[in-house]
Protein backbone atom coordinates (compact mmCIF):
# COMPACT_ATOMS: atom_id res chain seq x y z
CA UNK A 1 0.00 0.00 0.00
CA UNK A 2 3.19 2.33 0.87
CA UNK A 3 4.05 1.83 -3.26
CA UNK A 4 0.28 2.64 -4.06
CA UNK A 5 0.07 5.69 -1.91
CA UNK A 6 3.63 6.50 -3.46
CA UNK A 7 1.95 6.20 -7.35
CA UNK A 8 -0.90 8.35 -6.40
CA UNK A 9 0.68 11.05 -4.14
CA UNK A 10 3.57 11.73 -7.59
CA UNK A 11 0.55 11.72 -9.85
CA UNK A 12 -1.67 13.86 -8.24
CA UNK A 13 1.54 16.13 -7.56
CA UNK A 14 2.73 16.27 -10.97
CA UNK A 15 -0.57 17.81 -12.38
CA UNK A 16 -0.42 21.71 -12.26
CA UNK A 17 -4.35 21.01 -12.33
CA UNK A 18 -4.07 19.86 -8.89
CA UNK A 19 -2.14 22.80 -7.09
CA UNK A 20 -4.55 25.62 -9.53
CA UNK A 21 -7.40 24.47 -8.41
CA UNK A 22 -6.27 23.99 -4.32
CA UNK A 23 -5.25 27.69 -4.63
CA UNK A 24 -8.57 28.27 -6.35
CA UNK A 25 -10.51 27.54 -3.36
CA UNK A 26 -8.21 28.99 -1.02
CA UNK A 27 -8.08 32.80 -3.12
CA UNK A 28 -11.70 32.55 -2.99
CA UNK A 29 -11.28 32.10 0.55
CA UNK A 30 -9.29 34.77 1.16
CA UNK A 31 -11.41 36.79 -0.78
CA UNK A 32 -14.52 36.44 0.87
CA UNK A 33 -12.68 36.47 3.99
CA UNK A 34 -11.46 40.30 2.97
CA UNK A 35 -14.84 40.95 2.11
CA UNK A 36 -16.65 39.89 5.08
CA UNK A 37 -13.86 41.39 7.21
CA UNK A 38 -14.21 44.83 5.93
CA UNK A 39 -18.06 44.84 6.15
CA UNK A 40 -18.46 46.90 9.51
CA UNK A 41 -22.30 46.67 10.40
CA UNK A 42 -22.32 42.90 11.42
CA UNK A 43 -24.16 42.89 14.24
CA UNK A 44 -24.41 40.00 16.05
CA UNK A 45 -22.79 37.93 12.66
CA UNK A 46 -19.20 36.91 12.55
CA UNK A 47 -17.16 37.54 9.96
CA UNK A 48 -15.14 34.70 10.18
CA UNK A 49 -17.68 32.35 10.36
CA UNK A 50 -19.91 34.26 7.78
CA UNK A 51 -17.41 33.99 5.70
CA UNK A 52 -17.35 30.67 4.50
CA UNK A 53 -21.22 29.85 3.43
CA UNK A 54 -21.27 29.72 -0.65
CA UNK A 55 -17.50 30.47 -0.88
CA UNK A 56 -16.93 27.27 1.11
CA UNK A 57 -19.41 25.17 -1.25
CA UNK A 58 -17.71 26.54 -4.11
CA UNK A 59 -13.41 26.04 -2.80
CA UNK A 60 -15.49 22.31 -1.84
CA UNK A 61 -16.13 21.46 -5.19
CA UNK A 62 -13.11 22.72 -6.29
CA UNK A 63 -11.40 20.12 -4.43
CA UNK A 64 -13.92 17.78 -5.75
CA UNK A 65 -13.03 18.45 -9.11
CA UNK A 66 -9.18 17.32 -8.47
CA UNK A 67 -10.87 14.13 -6.92
CA UNK A 68 -13.05 13.52 -10.20
CA UNK A 69 -9.67 14.06 -11.96
CA UNK A 70 -8.00 11.00 -10.02
CA UNK A 71 -10.00 8.28 -12.23
CA UNK A 72 -11.58 11.23 -15.21
CA UNK A 73 -7.78 12.19 -16.37
CA UNK A 74 -7.24 7.85 -17.00
CA UNK A 75 -10.28 7.64 -19.00
CA UNK A 76 -9.50 10.74 -20.84
CA UNK A 77 -5.58 10.06 -21.25
CA UNK A 78 -5.97 6.39 -21.61
CA UNK A 79 -3.45 5.82 -18.74
CA UNK A 80 -5.96 3.35 -17.02
CA UNK A 81 -3.98 0.37 -18.12
CA UNK A 82 -0.54 1.74 -16.45
CA UNK A 83 -2.07 2.69 -13.07
CA UNK A 84 -3.53 -0.98 -13.28
CA UNK A 85 -0.39 -2.87 -14.09
CA UNK A 86 1.62 -0.61 -11.62
CA UNK A 87 -1.27 -0.75 -8.50
CA UNK A 88 -3.28 -3.97 -9.82
CA UNK A 89 -6.02 -4.38 -7.41
CA UNK A 90 -9.01 -2.03 -7.69
CA UNK A 91 -9.60 -2.02 -3.97
CA UNK A 92 -5.72 -0.81 -4.01
CA UNK A 93 -6.41 1.69 -6.26
CA UNK A 94 -9.82 3.04 -5.20
CA UNK A 95 -8.04 3.13 -1.36
CA UNK A 96 -5.06 5.15 -2.67
CA UNK A 97 -6.88 7.29 -4.36
CA UNK A 98 -9.24 7.77 -1.86
CA UNK A 99 -6.15 8.28 1.15
CA UNK A 100 -4.16 11.13 -1.28
CA UNK A 101 -7.28 13.05 -2.23
CA UNK A 102 -8.55 13.14 1.42
CA UNK A 103 -5.34 14.17 2.41
CA UNK A 104 -5.23 16.85 -0.21
CA UNK A 105 -9.04 17.93 1.04
CA UNK A 106 -7.66 18.34 4.59
CA UNK A 107 -4.59 20.58 2.95
CA UNK A 108 -7.60 22.41 1.03
CA UNK A 109 -9.61 22.80 3.77
CA UNK A 110 -6.71 23.92 5.91
CA UNK A 111 -5.69 26.35 3.79
CA UNK A 112 -9.13 27.94 2.77
CA UNK A 113 -9.64 28.55 6.62
CA UNK A 114 -6.08 30.20 7.16
CA UNK A 115 -6.85 32.27 4.39
CA UNK A 116 -10.15 33.13 5.47
CA UNK A 117 -8.83 34.58 8.73
CA UNK A 118 -6.23 36.18 6.69
CA UNK A 119 -8.96 37.31 4.58
CA UNK A 120 -10.90 38.87 7.52
CA UNK A 121 -8.06 40.21 9.77
CA UNK A 122 -6.61 41.85 6.39
CA UNK A 123 -10.03 43.99 6.21
CA UNK A 124 -9.77 45.21 9.52
CA UNK A 125 -12.54 42.37 10.81
CA UNK A 126 -12.07 40.60 14.15
CA UNK A 127 -11.83 36.57 14.64
CA UNK A 128 -13.50 34.78 17.33
CA UNK A 129 -12.64 34.30 20.56
CA UNK A 130 -14.29 31.00 21.37
CA UNK A 131 -12.76 28.01 20.92
CA UNK A 132 -15.95 26.54 19.94
CA UNK A 133 -16.22 28.50 17.10
CA UNK A 134 -13.03 28.10 16.44
CA UNK A 135 -13.27 24.21 16.06
CA UNK A 136 -17.09 23.86 14.71
CA UNK A 137 -15.15 26.07 12.17
CA UNK A 138 -12.39 24.61 10.82
CA UNK A 139 -14.22 21.10 11.57
CA UNK A 140 -16.69 21.76 9.27
CA UNK A 141 -14.44 23.26 6.28
CA UNK A 142 -12.52 20.39 6.42
CA UNK A 143 -15.15 17.69 6.41
CA UNK A 144 -16.59 19.63 3.73
CA UNK A 145 -13.74 19.49 1.89
CA UNK A 146 -12.18 16.12 2.44
CA UNK A 147 -16.04 14.47 1.87
CA UNK A 148 -15.94 16.35 -1.53
CA UNK A 149 -12.84 15.20 -2.39
CA UNK A 150 -13.95 11.72 -1.99
CA UNK A 151 -17.10 12.06 -3.30
CA UNK A 152 -15.46 13.66 -6.53
CA UNK A 153 -13.20 10.20 -6.72
CA UNK A 154 -15.93 8.24 -6.29
CA UNK A 155 -17.71 10.24 -9.30
CA UNK A 156 -14.82 10.24 -11.43
CA UNK A 157 -14.97 6.80 -11.15
CA UNK A 158 -18.47 6.33 -11.58
CA UNK A 159 -19.04 8.53 -15.03
CA UNK A 160 -15.55 8.62 -16.27
CA UNK A 161 -15.93 11.81 -17.54
CA UNK A 162 -14.37 14.99 -15.86
CA UNK A 163 -16.96 17.52 -17.29
CA UNK A 164 -20.05 15.12 -16.43
CA UNK A 165 -18.60 14.26 -13.14
CA UNK A 166 -17.94 18.51 -11.98
CA UNK A 167 -21.34 19.34 -13.39
CA UNK A 168 -23.32 16.63 -11.42
CA UNK A 169 -21.52 17.99 -8.23
CA UNK A 170 -22.05 21.59 -9.40
CA UNK A 171 -25.49 20.97 -9.39
CA UNK A 172 -25.56 18.64 -6.23
CA UNK A 173 -24.16 21.26 -4.23
CA UNK A 174 -25.43 24.99 -5.67
CA UNK A 175 -28.63 23.69 -6.88
CA UNK A 176 -30.08 20.29 -6.08
CA UNK A 177 -29.91 20.41 -1.99
CA UNK A 178 -32.29 23.84 -2.38
CA UNK A 179 -35.07 22.37 -4.18
CA UNK A 180 -34.58 19.07 -2.28
CA UNK A 181 -35.46 20.85 0.95
CA UNK A 182 -38.28 23.25 -0.46
CA UNK A 183 -39.85 20.58 -2.16
CA UNK A 184 -39.64 18.26 0.63
CA UNK A 185 -39.64 20.39 3.26
CA UNK A 186 -36.74 19.38 4.50
CA UNK A 187 -34.48 21.62 6.74
CA UNK A 188 -31.01 22.42 4.58
CA UNK A 189 -29.16 21.34 7.61
CA UNK A 190 -29.49 17.48 7.46
CA UNK A 191 -28.94 17.78 3.62
CA UNK A 192 -25.16 16.28 3.17
CA UNK A 193 -23.21 19.54 1.59
CA UNK A 194 -25.37 21.88 2.66
CA UNK A 195 -25.32 20.87 6.52
CA UNK A 196 -21.78 20.71 6.69
CA UNK A 197 -21.10 23.91 4.67
CA UNK A 198 -23.09 25.69 7.04
CA UNK A 199 -21.41 23.71 10.35
CA UNK A 200 -18.80 26.63 10.03
CA UNK A 201 -21.74 29.49 11.21
CA UNK A 202 -23.34 27.40 13.64
CA UNK A 203 -25.38 24.52 11.87
CA UNK A 204 -28.91 24.39 11.71
CA UNK A 205 -29.94 22.77 15.06
CA UNK A 206 -28.82 19.35 13.63
CA UNK A 207 -25.16 18.89 15.13
CA UNK A 208 -23.31 16.20 12.68
CA UNK A 209 -26.15 14.60 11.08
CA UNK A 210 -25.13 16.23 7.53
CA UNK A 211 -21.41 14.98 7.64
CA UNK A 212 -22.47 11.79 8.55
CA UNK A 213 -24.78 11.43 5.67
CA UNK A 214 -22.25 12.71 3.55
CA UNK A 215 -19.50 10.89 4.94
CA UNK A 216 -21.89 7.58 4.21
CA UNK A 217 -22.93 9.04 0.78
CA UNK A 218 -18.82 8.91 0.23
CA UNK A 219 -17.93 5.65 1.48
CA UNK A 220 -20.90 4.20 -0.42
CA UNK A 221 -19.63 5.93 -3.49
CA UNK A 222 -16.00 4.54 -3.36
CA UNK A 223 -17.51 1.06 -2.69
CA UNK A 224 -19.57 1.14 -5.79
CA UNK A 225 -16.23 2.92 -7.77
CA UNK A 226 -14.95 -0.19 -6.48
CA UNK A 227 -17.56 -2.77 -7.68
CA UNK A 228 -17.04 -0.69 -11.06
CA UNK A 229 -13.67 -1.35 -11.47
CA UNK A 230 -13.54 -5.43 -10.83
CA UNK A 231 -16.13 -5.39 -13.60
CA UNK A 232 -14.69 -3.16 -16.27
CA UNK A 233 -11.36 -3.93 -18.53
CA UNK A 234 -8.65 -1.78 -17.86
CA UNK B 1 8.76 -18.22 -19.78
CA UNK B 2 5.29 -17.20 -20.32
CA UNK B 3 2.65 -19.94 -20.53
CA UNK B 4 -0.67 -18.73 -21.78
CA UNK B 5 -3.58 -21.38 -21.70
CA UNK B 6 -7.41 -21.31 -22.94
CA UNK B 7 -7.14 -17.30 -23.20
CA UNK B 8 -11.11 -16.67 -24.27
CA UNK B 9 -12.62 -13.25 -24.74
CA UNK B 10 -15.94 -12.68 -26.49
CA UNK B 11 -16.96 -8.94 -27.55
CA UNK B 12 -20.75 -8.39 -28.34
CA UNK B 13 -19.96 -7.72 -31.80
CA UNK B 14 -18.19 -11.68 -31.94
CA UNK B 15 -14.74 -10.34 -32.71
CA UNK B 16 -11.95 -11.37 -29.48
CA UNK B 17 -10.11 -14.80 -28.66
CA UNK B 18 -10.86 -18.40 -28.43
CA UNK B 19 -8.94 -20.91 -26.50
CA UNK B 20 -5.44 -19.59 -27.63
CA UNK B 21 -2.68 -21.76 -25.55
CA UNK B 22 1.40 -21.14 -26.48
CA UNK B 23 4.08 -20.19 -24.70
CA UNK B 24 6.81 -18.19 -24.47
CA UNK B 25 10.72 -19.06 -24.15
CA UNK B 26 13.52 -16.90 -22.80
CA UNK B 27 16.58 -15.89 -24.79
CA UNK B 28 14.96 -15.41 -27.97
CA UNK B 29 12.75 -12.21 -29.49
CA UNK B 30 8.96 -14.07 -30.32
CA UNK B 31 6.97 -12.08 -32.45
CA UNK B 32 2.97 -11.92 -31.91
CA UNK B 33 1.85 -11.99 -35.84
CA UNK B 34 -1.90 -10.95 -36.43
CA UNK B 35 -3.55 -8.83 -39.38
CA UNK B 36 -5.21 -5.83 -37.71
CA UNK B 37 -8.41 -6.51 -34.97
CA UNK B 38 -7.02 -10.59 -35.57
CA UNK B 39 -6.82 -10.12 -31.42
CA UNK B 40 -3.33 -8.82 -30.46
CA UNK B 41 -3.95 -6.49 -27.96
CA UNK B 42 -7.02 -8.54 -26.65
CA UNK B 43 -4.66 -11.29 -26.00
CA UNK B 44 -2.07 -9.00 -24.18
CA UNK B 45 -4.92 -7.40 -22.29
CA UNK B 46 -5.77 -11.10 -21.25
CA UNK B 47 -2.77 -12.08 -20.37
CA UNK B 48 -2.00 -9.67 -18.55
CA UNK B 49 -5.31 -9.23 -16.18
CA UNK B 50 -6.29 -6.09 -18.12
CA UNK B 51 -9.29 -7.87 -19.82
CA UNK B 52 -11.82 -9.85 -18.46
CA UNK B 53 -11.79 -13.08 -19.80
CA UNK B 54 -11.56 -17.25 -19.75
CA UNK B 55 -7.90 -18.57 -19.33
CA UNK B 56 -4.75 -18.48 -17.41
CA UNK B 57 -1.38 -16.79 -18.52
CA UNK B 58 2.02 -17.37 -16.32
CA UNK B 59 5.00 -16.25 -15.71
CA UNK B 60 8.02 -17.97 -14.67
CA UNK B 61 4.33 -19.92 -13.03
CA UNK B 62 2.67 -16.81 -11.27
CA UNK B 63 -0.29 -15.24 -12.89
CA UNK B 64 0.64 -11.26 -13.49
CA UNK B 65 -1.68 -10.50 -10.00
CA UNK B 66 0.11 -12.94 -8.19
CA UNK B 67 3.80 -11.71 -8.77
CA UNK B 68 5.59 -10.14 -6.07
CA UNK B 69 6.99 -7.03 -7.70
CA UNK B 70 5.42 -7.31 -10.98
CA UNK B 71 7.40 -3.93 -12.00
CA UNK B 72 10.89 -5.65 -11.22
CA UNK B 73 9.28 -9.72 -13.35
CA UNK B 74 7.26 -8.22 -16.36
CA UNK B 75 7.63 -5.11 -18.38
CA UNK B 76 4.63 -3.87 -20.64
CA UNK B 77 4.00 -1.39 -23.53
CA UNK B 78 0.89 -1.67 -24.24
CA UNK B 79 -0.22 1.37 -25.13
CA UNK B 80 2.38 3.83 -26.17
CA UNK B 81 -0.08 7.12 -26.51
CA UNK B 82 -1.61 6.46 -22.26
CA UNK B 83 0.48 9.48 -21.00
CA UNK B 84 -1.19 12.46 -19.43
CA UNK B 85 0.45 15.43 -21.61
CA UNK B 86 0.74 17.75 -19.28
CA UNK B 87 3.40 15.33 -17.02
CA UNK B 88 7.07 15.27 -18.13
CA UNK B 89 8.78 12.28 -19.41
CA UNK B 90 10.95 12.20 -15.71
CA UNK B 91 7.41 12.62 -13.60
CA UNK B 92 5.63 9.83 -15.20
CA UNK B 93 8.52 7.49 -14.97
CA UNK B 94 8.80 8.51 -11.15
CA UNK B 95 5.26 8.44 -10.51
CA UNK B 96 5.51 4.23 -12.50
CA UNK B 97 9.06 3.90 -10.09
CA UNK B 98 7.70 4.75 -7.13
CA UNK B 99 4.12 2.60 -7.53
CA UNK B 100 6.74 -0.03 -8.59
CA UNK B 101 8.77 0.07 -5.96
CA UNK B 102 11.64 0.99 -8.11
CA UNK B 103 14.88 3.04 -7.05
CA UNK B 104 14.35 6.72 -8.58
CA UNK B 105 17.60 6.07 -10.05
CA UNK B 106 16.47 3.89 -12.45
CA UNK B 107 14.42 6.92 -14.53
CA UNK B 108 17.63 8.49 -15.46
CA UNK B 109 18.70 5.30 -17.05
CA UNK B 110 16.24 4.21 -18.48
CA UNK B 111 15.90 7.03 -20.43
CA UNK B 112 19.65 7.11 -21.64
CA UNK B 113 18.44 4.00 -22.80
CA UNK B 114 15.77 4.75 -25.08
CA UNK B 115 17.90 8.00 -25.90
CA UNK B 116 15.21 10.59 -24.39
CA UNK B 117 17.43 11.77 -21.58
CA UNK B 118 17.58 15.17 -23.24
CA UNK B 119 13.84 15.29 -23.36
CA UNK B 120 13.28 14.18 -19.64
CA UNK B 121 11.52 17.70 -18.58
CA UNK B 122 9.65 18.14 -21.82
CA UNK B 123 5.80 17.39 -21.39
CA UNK B 124 4.39 14.43 -22.77
CA UNK B 125 1.82 16.65 -25.32
CA UNK B 126 4.68 18.24 -26.87
CA UNK B 127 6.02 14.75 -27.89
CA UNK B 128 6.59 13.05 -31.53
CA UNK B 129 4.60 9.42 -31.72
CA UNK B 130 7.95 8.06 -31.99
CA UNK B 131 9.09 9.51 -28.21
CA UNK B 132 6.47 8.24 -27.36
CA UNK B 133 6.93 5.00 -28.27
CA UNK B 134 10.32 5.17 -26.87
CA UNK B 135 8.95 6.69 -23.50
CA UNK B 136 6.91 3.44 -23.02
CA UNK B 137 9.62 1.22 -24.16
CA UNK B 138 11.49 3.17 -20.90
CA UNK B 139 8.45 2.80 -18.99
CA UNK B 140 8.61 -1.03 -19.97
CA UNK B 141 12.23 -1.00 -18.85
CA UNK B 142 12.25 0.50 -15.43
CA UNK B 143 11.98 -2.25 -13.44
CA UNK B 144 14.95 -4.35 -15.65
CA UNK B 145 12.18 -7.15 -15.98
CA UNK B 146 12.74 -10.53 -16.79
CA UNK B 147 9.68 -10.46 -18.96
CA UNK B 148 8.67 -8.31 -22.21
CA UNK B 149 5.23 -8.00 -22.93
CA UNK B 150 4.85 -5.27 -26.34
CA UNK B 151 2.33 -4.26 -27.87
CA UNK B 152 3.35 -2.96 -31.39
CA UNK B 153 6.85 -1.53 -30.42
CA UNK B 154 7.66 0.02 -33.38
CA UNK B 155 4.27 2.11 -34.57
CA UNK B 156 5.66 5.19 -34.91
CA UNK B 157 9.56 4.49 -35.03
CA UNK B 158 10.98 6.26 -38.08
CA UNK B 159 13.37 3.79 -40.29
CA UNK B 160 16.32 4.74 -37.67
CA UNK B 161 14.06 4.30 -34.48
CA UNK B 162 12.96 0.89 -36.04
CA UNK B 163 16.44 -0.53 -36.34
CA UNK B 164 17.23 0.58 -33.09
CA UNK B 165 14.30 -1.10 -31.33
CA UNK B 166 15.35 -4.31 -33.21
CA UNK B 167 18.81 -4.70 -31.67
CA UNK B 168 17.70 -3.73 -28.44
CA UNK B 169 15.00 -5.97 -28.08
CA UNK B 170 17.75 -8.49 -29.66
CA UNK B 171 20.10 -7.49 -27.64
CA UNK B 172 17.45 -8.15 -24.29
CA UNK B 173 16.48 -11.60 -25.47
CA UNK B 174 20.39 -12.36 -26.09
CA UNK B 175 20.67 -11.73 -22.48
CA UNK B 176 18.35 -14.68 -21.34
CA UNK B 177 14.83 -12.32 -20.64
CA UNK B 178 11.90 -13.36 -22.57
CA UNK B 179 10.68 -10.90 -24.84
CA UNK B 180 6.91 -11.21 -26.93
CA UNK B 181 6.44 -8.52 -29.26
CA UNK B 182 3.41 -8.08 -31.27
CA UNK B 183 3.38 -6.40 -34.76
CA UNK B 184 0.90 -6.57 -37.82
CA UNK B 185 4.19 -5.83 -40.10
CA UNK B 186 5.66 -8.31 -41.61
CA UNK B 187 8.73 -7.24 -42.79
CA UNK B 188 9.81 -5.51 -39.54
CA UNK B 189 8.60 -9.01 -37.66
CA UNK B 190 10.51 -11.09 -40.08
CA UNK B 191 13.78 -9.06 -39.22
CA UNK B 192 13.21 -9.45 -35.12
CA UNK B 193 11.63 -13.02 -34.36
CA UNK B 194 13.23 -15.93 -33.65
CA UNK B 195 9.44 -17.63 -32.58
CA UNK B 196 6.15 -16.64 -34.13
CA UNK B 197 3.19 -16.99 -32.22
CA UNK B 198 0.55 -16.35 -35.42
CA UNK B 199 -2.97 -15.39 -35.13
CA UNK B 200 -5.93 -14.80 -37.26
CA UNK B 201 -9.51 -13.84 -36.18
CA UNK B 202 -8.89 -14.23 -32.35
CA UNK B 203 -7.67 -17.79 -33.26
CA UNK B 204 -3.89 -19.52 -33.34
CA UNK B 205 -2.78 -20.37 -36.56
CA UNK B 206 0.95 -21.68 -35.12
CA UNK B 207 2.99 -21.54 -32.36
CA UNK B 208 6.84 -22.39 -33.08
CA UNK B 209 9.98 -21.24 -34.56
CA UNK B 210 9.37 -18.43 -37.37
CA UNK B 211 11.89 -20.87 -40.02
CA UNK B 212 9.14 -24.02 -39.14
CA UNK B 213 6.27 -21.51 -40.00
CA UNK B 214 7.82 -19.78 -43.41
CA UNK B 215 8.55 -23.41 -44.51
CA UNK B 216 5.16 -25.06 -43.53
CA UNK B 217 3.54 -22.55 -45.40
CA UNK B 218 5.66 -20.89 -47.98
CA UNK B 219 6.10 -21.90 -51.55
CA UNK B 220 8.86 -22.16 -53.91
CA UNK B 221 9.09 -21.25 -57.77
CA UNK B 222 11.26 -21.62 -60.74
CA UNK B 223 11.79 -18.11 -62.23
CA UNK B 224 13.10 -18.79 -65.66
CA UNK B 225 14.02 -15.84 -68.20
CA UNK B 226 13.88 -16.25 -71.59
CA UNK B 227 13.77 -15.26 -75.22
CA UNK B 228 10.84 -17.40 -76.18
CA UNK B 229 8.61 -17.17 -73.44
CA UNK B 230 5.53 -18.29 -75.38
CA UNK B 231 7.53 -21.43 -76.54
CA UNK B 232 8.36 -22.55 -73.21
CA UNK B 233 5.48 -21.77 -71.37
CA UNK B 234 3.13 -23.55 -74.06
CA UNK B 235 5.54 -26.68 -73.54
CA UNK B 236 5.50 -26.14 -69.87
CA UNK B 237 2.02 -26.65 -69.66
CA UNK B 238 1.49 -29.15 -72.05
CA UNK B 239 3.64 -31.05 -69.37
CA UNK B 240 0.86 -30.53 -66.38
CA UNK B 241 2.96 -27.62 -65.22
CA UNK B 242 0.99 -24.24 -63.96
CA UNK B 243 2.97 -21.61 -65.78
CA UNK B 244 2.51 -17.65 -65.39
CA UNK B 245 4.03 -15.02 -66.73
CA UNK B 246 5.24 -12.46 -64.67
CA UNK B 247 7.09 -10.06 -67.52
CA UNK B 248 7.96 -9.87 -71.12
CA UNK B 249 10.93 -12.50 -70.94
CA UNK B 250 9.96 -14.33 -67.32
CA UNK B 251 7.85 -17.12 -66.26
CA UNK B 252 7.19 -18.56 -62.87
CA UNK B 253 6.52 -22.09 -62.70
CA UNK B 254 4.54 -23.75 -59.77
CA UNK B 255 7.36 -26.19 -58.93
CA UNK B 256 11.06 -26.17 -56.87
CA UNK B 257 12.54 -28.78 -59.30
CA UNK B 258 14.98 -26.58 -61.82
CA UNK B 259 16.30 -29.57 -63.12
CA UNK B 260 12.41 -30.28 -64.59
CA UNK B 261 12.37 -26.83 -65.97
CA UNK B 262 15.59 -27.01 -67.27
CA UNK B 263 15.05 -30.19 -69.13
CA UNK B 264 12.15 -28.85 -70.34
CA UNK B 265 14.01 -25.53 -71.90
CA UNK B 266 16.40 -27.66 -73.46
CA UNK B 267 14.59 -29.65 -75.30
CA UNK B 268 12.16 -26.76 -76.68
CA UNK B 269 15.77 -25.04 -77.81
CA UNK B 270 14.31 -21.95 -75.75
CA UNK B 271 17.41 -20.15 -74.83
CA UNK B 272 17.36 -19.33 -70.73
CA UNK B 273 19.11 -16.22 -69.67
CA UNK B 274 18.25 -17.07 -65.74
CA UNK B 275 16.70 -19.70 -63.74
CA UNK B 276 16.11 -19.97 -60.19
CA UNK B 277 14.30 -20.81 -57.12
CA UNK B 278 12.36 -18.20 -55.46
CA UNK B 279 11.24 -19.07 -51.73
CA UNK B 280 8.29 -17.17 -50.34
CA UNK B 281 9.55 -15.30 -47.35
CA UNK B 282 7.15 -14.46 -44.22
CA UNK B 283 4.62 -12.31 -46.38
CA UNK B 284 3.90 -15.06 -48.26
CA UNK B 285 3.63 -17.47 -45.59
CA UNK B 286 1.56 -15.50 -43.69
CA UNK B 287 -1.18 -14.69 -46.68
CA UNK B 288 -1.23 -18.51 -47.09
CA UNK B 289 -1.86 -19.47 -43.78
CA UNK B 290 -4.23 -16.95 -43.08
CA UNK B 291 -6.30 -17.88 -46.50
CA UNK B 292 -5.92 -21.89 -45.48
CA UNK B 293 -7.18 -20.81 -42.52
CA UNK B 294 -10.47 -18.95 -43.38
CA UNK B 295 -10.78 -21.80 -46.23
CA UNK B 296 -10.81 -24.38 -43.42
CA UNK B 297 -13.41 -21.96 -41.35
CA UNK B 298 -15.87 -21.61 -44.56
CA UNK B 299 -16.07 -25.49 -45.02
Amino acid sequence: MKNALAYEWLRVRSLRSTWLLLTAAAVLQFASGLYWGLKRDLGTLNAFTSSFGLVARVGALLVAAVGVCAFSLDDQHGTRATTRLVLRTPARIVAARAVVIGGLGLLGGALMVLLSAAGVLAGGGALPSEAATWGTAVAGVLLLTVLSGLVGVALGALLRHTAAAVGVLAVWALMAESVVAALLRVPLSVLPISGTAGLPAGGGGQGWLAPLVFAALAVAGLAAAHVTLMRRDA
Amino acid sequence: MIRAEGLTKRFPDGAGVEGLTFTVRPGVVTGFLGANGAGKSTTIRLMLGLARGAGRTTFGGSGYAQLADPLRSVGVLVDAGAFHPARTAEAHLRMVAAGGGVPARRVREVLATVGLETSARKAVGRFSLGMRQRLGLATALLGDPEYLILDEPANGLDPEGVRWIRVLLRDLAAEGRTVFASSHLLAEMSQLADDLIVIDSGRLLSAGPMTEFVQRHAHADVVVRTSQPVELMLELTRRGLRVSREAAEELVVDTADTELVSAIAARTGAPVRELFVRHSGLEEAFMAATVAAKGGRAR
